[in-house]
């Protein structure tokens, strides 16, 4: 499908009538607005999304969630597996995002990740939660004791 | 799949060519109404399955439905209902099938293949059943009207005094099959389910997760499959003023060959009314050139066999060196 097809996929009654026709030109206008917004690589808003790199197509799928006015967000393992690049990109928008006041969970196995992007870090150790940690005040080791069950904070 | 419906649209001006070249009664305004008339039942019926094909599954039991719808319609009608409500009755059993196969693909998660193919052995038997296997016969002329009737055609009275038809006018089931693809082609490119039909054919479980009813969005496709087969039903016993409870068998493979033709992915998520529209034409100007030419209704057979597979392979090659 094309890249304005999947932005506005989550929230096509705020492009379309009451009766359900599409205002194709409305359309237009929220994709080029997020590709501007999110530095999307692409040709043009009606690119197939199946052409475009992976990060770009990962800012597709939060511009689509940015579009359905999305309180918070809920990144799960956002950067496994893409490139250098892309992981930068991906960061710099989850700041961003942030800076606008909208909530980042961020699922993550990357230690250095989760100590350089995040606020507080809440660990999980066999499906519980195991502490809630201060991202300023804490180390790799303390968030592995947790994670791995030899401390917890709760009972 | 635009590189297809070029092969595609270049075929049909290609048959075309070649069949008012071959053939003297070809290119005249009869047979090309002819051809239309012919076309038009194979077009709602490639229509309908087209929507189903988009979102990945498959319809079977079109065929049936078919017969089915124009039983009830025959039967009813044959009992004193007035033939237009008759006409609606047929409809609404075809499309409550279509529901039919829609919960069944959607609440028991069943394969669409399997639920259809069972739909197309229960409204068979139930045509069957209720006509006690024989044509249902005797109808009021009205019932012909649809199938029959054509909009301005003009009669003179020629010299020795007989009714002579100098323009046959457009028959209704053409002038239907406009519409109905019109309608249906909007709904599909500019409308909000025509969208969601697409976005759950590409990707069931991304669709979901942005918040489509995917469930409901099947169930309307199976239900527009099954409305469109009632309507093939009803313009087809039209015709003969007959209503046949074996009409219809081996339909829904013509139907699902226009669509593949038409450049419809049976993987679901691409298809347009247009290149349905454009593979309907496609196997019903062959069939009428064919016939023209005194071919045998097997050869044709081959033919439109081979032209389907010829369809489905160029697309394939054409993608892969895509890639």
């Amino acid at each position: 499908m094309l890249l304005c097809e999947n932005i506005t996929m989550a929230n096509v009654e705020e492009i379309s009538s009451r009766m359900g026709v599409i205002f194709p030109l409305r359309e237009r206008k929220v994709a080029e607005h997020y590709v501007r917004e999110l530095d999307i690589r692409t040709p043009s808003v009606y690119q197939v999304v199946k052409n475009l790199s992976g990060g770009n197509q990962q800012k597709v799928v939060v511009a689509k969630w940015l579009f359905r006015k999305a309180k918070v967000l809920i990144f799960d393992e956002p950067t496994r597996g893409i490139d250098v690049g892309a992981k930068y990109a991906i960061h710099r928008l989850m700041d961003q995002l942030a800076g606008q006041g909208i909530g980042i969970i961020m699922i993550s196995s990357e230690l250095p990740e989760l100590l350089g992007m995040t606020d507080r870090i809440l660990v999980l150790h066999e499906g519980r939660l195991a502490g809630v940690l201060r991202t300023r005040e804490t180390t790799q080791e303390e968030i592995l004791n947790y994670a791995a069950g030899l401390v917890s904070a709760l009972p | 799949m635009v590189v297809q419906r070029f092969v595609a649209i270049s075929a049909l001006i290609v048959l075309f060519v070649v069949f008012s070249v071959t053939t003297p009664k070809f290119f005249t305004v009869q047979n090309v109404l002819t051809v239309g008339l012919q076309t038009s039942t194979m077009a709602f019926m490639g229509i309908g399955v087209t929507y189903v094909i988009i979102t990945g599954g498959i319809d079977l039991s079109i065929g049936s439905v078919i017969a089915l719808s124009g039983v009830v319609a025959g039967l009813l009608s044959r009992a004193g209902i007035a033939v237009w409500v008759s006409f609606l009755c047929g409809l609404l059993v075809a499309m409550g099938c279509g529901m039919a196969n829609g919960l069944l693909v959607t609440r028991l998660s069943l394969p669409p293949f399997i639920a259809t193919l069972g739909m197309m052995q229960i409204a068979r038997g139930v045509a069957l059943q209720v006509t006690g296997a024989r044509a249902v016969a005797g109808l009021p002329e009205k019932f012909g009207v649809l199938g029959n009737g054509a909009l301005f055609r003009v009669t003179a009275l020629s010299g020795d005094g007989r009714q002579v038809v100098t323009f046959p006018g457009i028959p209704y089931p053409v002038i239907i099959m406009v519409v109905v693809a019109c309608v249906f082609n909007f709904l599909l490119r500019r409308h909000r389910i025509g969208r969601f039909i697409y976005a759950v054919g590409s990707n069931e479980e991304a669709a979901r997760l942005s918040g489509i009813d995917v469930s409901r969005t099947k169930i309307v496709a199976y239900l527009v499959s099954g409305a469109l087969a009632g309507l093939t039903g009803i313009v087809m016993m039209s015709r003969i003023v007959t209503a046949q409870p074996n009409a219809g068998v081996g339909y829904e493979l013509d139907a699902i060959a226009s669509a593949v033709i038409g450049g419809t992915s049976l993987m679901g998520g691409s298809g347009t009314i247009a290149g349905t529209m454009i593979g309907a034409f496609i196997i019903g100007m062959l069939r009428n050139g064919l016939n023209m030419q005194g071919v045998s209704y097997f050869i044709q057979q081959i033919i439109i066999g081979l032209v389907i597979i010829a369809a489905v392979a160029a697309d394939r090659l054409q993608r892969r060196s895509e890639k």
